[in-house]
């Protein structure tokens, strides 16, 4: 059984802010410690990435793996969660979870809409439960994203509204980088770009 | 495909008000040298280590990697480390020391069009000159 829900909202930055801090992979770490203790990438084969979040409890590691993918410019898919270690008891051997994250600009171009769509398929046993799952994934979603808000305003102070090119510093790390600064870096078509 | 939404009703999630309620003096007694301690001068925002050998030292609260609040910065081992993405800069001299992700992200760290992963760079905290007078920190 599908169980289908949204999560959309407005981001008060530009699509490249926020497309620029979903790629920022080394702040997961830290910036989300309390959601990702340990992120480990397994592999990456072009614009996917397979990744796994891990915490600690006493001696045990345990957490999940999932496969992530890019789509330029602004599109994110989630899915193939599993549970790692794959013989622990977990709710992601009974849910199938897949999620589309995609940001747009506002109609009035000045700031970006961040929209979620999460399906679960869950058995018949579940679907009792899915609006209580639904509201744990909201909160998750509302929780990590106001710590990038809380980043990405402080970034608008200091270098201004809509100025991403600390991203484009050689040295500077973040996933599919030259996809990004090819959508949204100084040669970027700007229909890409918004105000 | 996914459709657009009508956005008249489309909530906002608004970021936090940055603290600003940083003291404007600080005993030497207050550090200590397992955090960072934020104090407000004429210069803006600044941080104080205190060094095991029991001098401090003030810094720009702005991390020159991505701008963060160093405020909100850890102390570890009397180095300074940026709760954005761990970098960990020296209390003594404000140098990066170590960029913790270089190793944890070793899979995806590969060269590109856009990211040269032997360009060390070269982050430095600015250094603000201190005083110790009559066991107050002050700010040259």
């Amino acid at each position: 059984m599908q169980h289908v829900f949204e999560v959309v909202y407005e981001l008060d930055c530009t699509v490249g802010e926020a497309v620029g801090a979903y790629l920022d992979v080394e702040h997961y770490m830290h910036l989300h410690k309390v959601y990702a203790p340990r992120y480990e990438a397994l592999w990456q084969d072009g614009t996917k990435v397979a990744v796994v979040q891990t915490w600690r409890a006493g001696p045990v590691r345990f957490g999940s793996s999932c496969t992530t993918e890019y789509q330029p410019p602004a599109c994110f898919l989630n899915y193939d969660l599993k549970p790692v270690p794959a013989w622990m008891p977990s709710i992601h051997h009974l849910i199938k979870t897949r999620t589309e994250l995609r940001y747009y600009p506002t109609d009035d171009q000045k700031r970006t809409v961040s929209h979620l769509t999460v399906k679960l398929d869950l058995p018949w046993i579940m679907w009792p439960l899915r609006k209580m799952i639904e509201a744990r994934l909201t909160r998750l979603k509302i929780e990590k994203d106001q710590e990038d808000v809380d980043m990405i305003a402080r970034s608008q102070r200091i270098f201004g509204r809509g100025n991403i090119s600390h991203y484009f510093r050689k040295d500077v790390f973040m996933l599919h980088k030259d996809a990004f600064v090819a959508h949204f870096g100084p040669s970027a078509m700007p229909k890409d770009r918004i105000a | 495909m996914l459709k657009k939404l009508p956005q008249s009703q489309l909530p906002i999630l608004c970021p936090n008000e940055e603290c600003d309620d940083a003291p404007d003096r600080l005993r030497l007694s207050d550090l200590s040298e397992s955090a960072v301690k934020p104090l407000k001068t004429a210069l803006g925002q600044l941080v104080i280590v205190l060094l095991s050998n029991g001098r401090p030292r003030a810094f720009d609260a702005r991390c020159p990697h991505m701008g963060s609040n160093l405020v909100t910065a850890a102390c570890v081992g009397g180095d300074i480390v940026c709760h954005w993405h761990g970098y960990r800069f020296s209390g003594e001299s404000g140098a990066l020391v170590a960029n913790p992700n270089e190793a944890i992200m070793k899979t995806l760290r590969v060269p590109s069009v856009a990211f040269d992963p032997t360009i060390k760079p070269s982050y430095q905290l600015r250094e603000r000159a201190l005083e110790v007078e009559d066991g107050w920190v002050r700010v040259k």
